[in-house]
């Protein structure tokens, strides 16, 4: 949530009056097209942030009482967002010898090469998940398609887990009319095809978020460097795993139980040692087993 | 539905204020140089060692002290990015002189004379090396945050080993300007130039302060500005 106070302010006049249009999502079943295609996408790996993320509940329940609430959810919200900042520190001190970056170009590459289809070129590496970020890659490849996997690492608000997810997106410049502008062609109603993964490592008996992150600082982080490891090695099967969905496999998963565990929630496609596979109707969801 | 004038014109700045436009959605370009940060910051969060520590990095180095910069770097993969704020963030057109205006410019204010590169040495001078490892602005809810990681060696004669000095603040986002992010860049920089000057400060000829203490592997500061 990318707000200013005086957005945050306007929103409040605002909320009454508009509400967000549908928009058309993206295929979740890579097309046929792009299994057979003969040169295979040009593939871009964007990791937007340069440090282990932190997340925080976003309070808006002052939304609807003017701008008193507001300044009330804009208090609440720099409160947490403060505290998350001052429990993250620690944790990204343990990191600095861990190639985050590096790691996510390795796991797509690995992915990705399990792909009979993918004829995986070398991969580019950005920190700009900016549309216009990804019309100047387009624009530059001479691929017909490029695929843009995009990696998100963060801990949860009580630091009870470590959480990656990545959204695979990919744009077919020849499925669509020549006359189509380049930015249109990032327009989720025109990608060829969008599936987001997540894979969460969640902590055992977690208690406060004090002492939560304390076990994962322990040792200089031996526990999130254990998380972090286990997490893209899990990437390394689960993308491919994803992409290989067809249309009859996301029927019969929709239709399944559901649950909610480690602040994530969806139908139960496996439940084993490995832990849980839950899918949310936007992508698998890997809740791995709990880190003592 | 009654609306009178007012609600109009509420509507009209929420209209204005949120909606999308070109120059909103254009990248940040931070810098071009670095300035020290007018206002002081709050104490950062952190033991009482820490704080002396950080009281002691407010004093003037000795007047004859010397930074012998022999190596500048920037070692960050995407070196043009700094962060993202509905766009991209990025760092100056010429980054060299940036971060050069870092050094230079931060190391001044904390009583430092620099140099760079061997051939300006003066015999006395401290040598340093050091790297930009990384620097991220980004929001988070109403506040925008951001951290800077910094390696530096430094010695007298030959370089010591290196280690990291990191910090991050962060402060509420009132407009998501150009220039709110930029003295956010600008305070968190001041920050790590802080801790290099508590390590770097010992090493200068005469100097009055004996640091008997061992050196941690790893400086970190954080500050949380309520402004």
């Amino acid at each position: 949530m990318r707000t200013t106070i005086s957005q945050w302010a306007a929103l409040a006049v605002l909320c009454a009056v508009a509400s967000p249009a549908a928009a058309a999502d993206p295929p979740k079943i890579l097309p046929q097209a792009i299994r057979v295609a003969a040169d295979g996408p040009a593939v871009e790996v964007v990791v937007p942030q340069a440090e282990l993320d932190t997340s925080i509940n976003v309070d808006n329940a002052g939304m609807g009482f003017g701008l008193i609430g507001v300044a009330v959810d804009a208090k609440i919200n720099s409160d947490r967002a403060n505290a998350a900042s001052t429990g993250i520190s620690a944790l990204r001190m343990t990191l600095l010898d861990f190639d985050v970056d590096q790691a996510a170009i390795d796991t797509t590459k690995t992915a990705l090469a399990s792909l009979p289809w993918s004829h995986t070129h070398d991969v580019n590496f950005t920190r700009d998940n900016s549309v216009d970020g990804a019309v100047d890659y387009l624009s530059t490849s001479t691929a017909s398609q490029a695929a843009f996997v995009s990696y998100h690492y963060e801990m949860a608000p009580d630091f009870s887990a470590v959480k990656i997810s990545v959204v695979v997106a990919i744009a077919d410049k020849s499925a669509l009319p020549p006359e189509t502008k380049i930015e249109d062609r990032l327009k989720p109603r025109n990608l060829a095809y969008r599936q987001t993964i997540t894979t969460v490592a969640p902590l055992a008996k977690p208690t406060t978020g004090g002492e939560n992150a304390a076990r994962w600082a322990a040792n200089n982080g031996v526990l999130l460097h254990k998380a972090l490891s286990a997490s893209f090695a899990d990437l390394c099967s689960m993308i491919p795993r994803t992409l290989a969905l067809t249309d009859a496999d996301l029927k019969a998963m929709s239709a399944k139980d559901r649950k909610s565990i480690a602040g994530v929630s969806g139908t139960v496609i496996e439940d084993g040692p490995n832990g849980l596979i839950l899918f949310d109707g936007t992508g698998l969801i890997h809740v791995q087993s709990q880190l003592e | 539905m009654g609306v009178n004038v007012s609600s109009w014109r509420a509507l009209a700045l929420a209209v204005v204020v949120l909606s999308p436009s070109k120059s909103i959605a254009a990248p940040l370009i931070m810098g071009p140089l670095y300035s020290e940060p007018k206002v002081s910051t709050p104490a950062p969060n952190g033991t009482e060692g820490e704080s002396r520590k950080m009281r002691q990095a407010t004093l003037p180095a000795p007047p004859t002290c010397v930074l012998n910069v022999v190596e500048l770097s920037d070692v960050r993969r995407d070196p043009q990015m700094v962060g993202l704020w509905r766009s991209a963030i990025k760092a100056p057109v010429d980054r060299a002189a940036w971060l050069r205006s870092v050094i230079q410019t931060g190391f001044r204010a904390r009583g430092f004379q620099t140099s760079f590169g061997p051939s300006e040495a003066a015999p006395d001078a401290v040598q340093v090396k050091i790297a930009l490892r990384s620097i991220w602005l980004k929001p988070i809810a109403t506040n925008k945050t951001g951290s800077v990681i910094m390696r530096m060696s430094a010695g007298r004669g030959s370089l010591g080993p290196e280690r990291f000095y990191r910090a991050d603040v962060t402060n509420v986002n009132w407009w998501g300007s150009q220039s709110e992010f930029n003295d956010l860049s600008n305070l968190i920089f001041a920050r790590v130039l802080d801790s290099m000057t508590v390590d770097l400060r010992p090493l200068c000829p005469g100097s009055p302060v004996a640091d008997t203490a061992a050196p941690a592997p790893v400086q970190s500061t954080h500050v949380s500005d309520a402004r």
